[in-house]
């Protein structure tokens, strides 16, 4: 990500209450596939428009993440669908951090009349340009110059070397064990196993299988590290007063928050190496919701790394920090065991460990079925979820409650 | 399989950071420090965080530290550094300001001896030590003769 964010918490007007999320629409999942970003995010809006009842004509607004390269645009937009109209855009948008925060810089257009029916929409070809050698999630890493000079050099790269580095800290530090990292694998996995559409939908994993991995890159093993995909992902939003002329029941955005690391994209310098930027992000959106963590049903938490899950777990408030390893283990993850039985039911799609690397976003369409009941791994009862997004160099909180 | 790509190698004469490995293939271990008050600027930002000031040296520093967090890497994912595999990626703190942390390998040492806050020390060596030459002398470090436990 060539992207760097203010550091620290951010000030974020009020939205409660104010935007609806009212469609959503995936791609299908895979390994390398030769796809491209725009099939693919054609087919998770077809979807999206589907599920919303909406038409193509009826998008006035287009959010995307503008530091990936080959998202949409608006006029990909309207001559694949033969449109002509205006389209407010927006590249503080898809996925990443970015999936949660979208709803706020959304509300902002449509309080001022700029767009009322706004499309939030990723697409990533990461693992057909990784088996070309053409790109991945290391690129960004690469090509910056610091890195370059003082870590690339030495053997510091790419990501999974970066986040051993920070799970053998929080070993240290908290007496954190490898056998947790693998309930989160193990849980992710059984999520994947229910889950239509998940990429390691037919693939078991036992923490006994976990635990007799070599570590690849030690302490993490293959199995702590996210899935590479080919995907899409999006949803539909407009202003929570027209919440009710759509056909699916909606999901109402309650809190919004949003953080930035100290030290951007050097990791290895981030004063608190053991925790994530969701320190910042999560208390602004529970003070926005009015809600702490213990009022949340469901949690979907950007994972691209076991470690990163942890962490999240607790810079988001579910566990005092430094406890998530005791925190996560046995079932306590599982979507069936639920809040009332002490549980916190957690990526219920298998997450980016386990269901795709679609980076955020398809987090966001999980936790919508999840509060509509409609999910494939449904938890009972679901009325409030929070999505943690992250970037690595940022972190946004996303709190929504069903309609 | 292709054979594996040279190693990723530091710009010596105009990267951010030449002073270093400049400094380095003279065997002494330099970072850059505001002259005014001794804070450390790493990695450089060309102003003091502490004291605002831009008077900032490379300056010459003792080559001992503690390991901070470390990670055998038994599979190269960036394929440049297949040759070294496996090896020790290490973040270390500096003796003279334990906050300021050094990204580096360590050599000549076990997997299973490390732990947080274990004395080490600068060894001036290939960049490619023990896998292949490069002709750059880096600062990597290992463990040092006495034991203990610093507060890292």
């Amino acid at each position: 990500m060539a992207f760097k964010a203010d550091p620290g918490p951010a000030r974020l007007e009020d939205i409660r209450g104010k935007v609806a999320i009212v469609g959503i629409g995936e791609a299908a999942h895979s390994a390398a596939s030769g796809r491209s970003p725009d099939d693919m995010a054609f087919q998770a809006i077809d979807a999206a428009l589907r599920d919303a009842g909406l038409k193509p004509e009826q998008v006035d607004g287009l959010m995307v993440t503008g530091s990936t390269a080959g998202q949409l645009t608006a006029d990909r937009f309207r001559a694949h669908y033969g449109l002509d109209h205006e389209i407010w855009t927006s590249g503080k948008g898809g996925a990443f951090s970015w999936a949660a925060t979208a709803p706020h810089e959304a509300y902002a257009a449509i309080a001022t009349g700029q767009a009322s029916v706004i499309l939030n929409v990723f697409a990533i070809n990461w693992a057909s340009q990784q088996a070309a050698d053409a790109g991945g999630p290391a690129t960004a890493h690469l090509a910056e110059e610091m890195k370059a000079n003082a870590e690339v050099v030495f053997g510091f790269i790419p990501q999974p070397v970066y986040f051993a580095h920070v799970a053998r800290r929080h070993f240290e530090l908290y007496g954190t064990r490898p056998e947790q990292l693998g309930a989160i694998a193990v849980n992710s996995r059984r999520h994947a196993n229910g889950h239509p559409g998940a990429v390691m939908r037919e693939k078991v994993l036992t923490l006994e299988q976990y635990s007799a991995r070599e570590p690849f890159i030690d302490p993490l093993r293959i199995e702590d590290c996210c899935l590479i995909s080919d995907g899409a992902g999006a949803y539909i939003m407009t202003s929570a007063e027209r919440a009710g002329d759509f056909p699916k029941p909606p999901v109402i955005v309650e809190g919004v928050g949003y953080g930035g690391a100290i030290e951007g994209m050097h990791f290895a310098m981030e004063p608190e190496f053991a925790s994530t930027p969701h320190r910042f992000s999560a208390p602004g959106a529970f003070a926005m919701a009015g809600l702490s963590p213990a009022d949340v049903d469901v949690l979907a938490v950007y994972d691209p790394f076991t470690i990163v899950a942890l962490m999240a777990i607790e810079d988001l408030g579910f566990c005092p920090k430094g406890d998530a390893g005791q925190f996560v283990e046995g079932d306590r993850l599982a979507f069936d065991r639920g809040r009332s039985n002490g549980g916190l039911p957690f990526n219920t799609h298998g997450g980016m460990l386990s269901h795709s690397y679609l980076l955020g976003i398809n987090h966001v369409v999980e936790l919508v079925r999840q509060l509509r009941g409609e999910a494939a791994n449904q938890v009972r009862n679901a009325e409030v979820a929070v999505y943690g997004g992250y970037s690595g160099v940022d972190a946004g909180t996303l709190i929504m409650r069903r309609g | 399989m292709p054979e594996a790509s040279p190693l990723p190698l530091p710009d010596l004469e105009h990267g951010p950071i030449a002073p270093l490995w400049r400094a380095a293939s003279q065997g002494e271990f330099r970072l850059p420090r505001c002259i005014s008050c001794g804070a450390f600027d790493w990695y450089p930002k060309g102003e003091c965080a502490q004291c605002h000031s831009l008077d900032i040296d490379w300056c010459k520093l003792s080559g001992r530290g503690s390991l901070f967090s470390w990670a055998i890497v038994r599979r190269a994912l960036h394929r440049p550094l297949a040759p070294l595999t496996p090896y020790i990626s290490a973040i270390i703190v500096i003796a003279e300001d334990r906050v300021t942390r050094f990204v580096t390998r360590l050599i000549d040492c076990e997997p299973a001896e490390l732990y947080a806050g274990m004395p080490v020390e600068v060894r001036f060596a290939d960049l490619g030590y023990q896998a292949t030459a490069t002709g750059i002398i880096a600062p990597l470090f290992t463990k040092t003769d006495t034991t203990g436990r610093d507060e890292v």
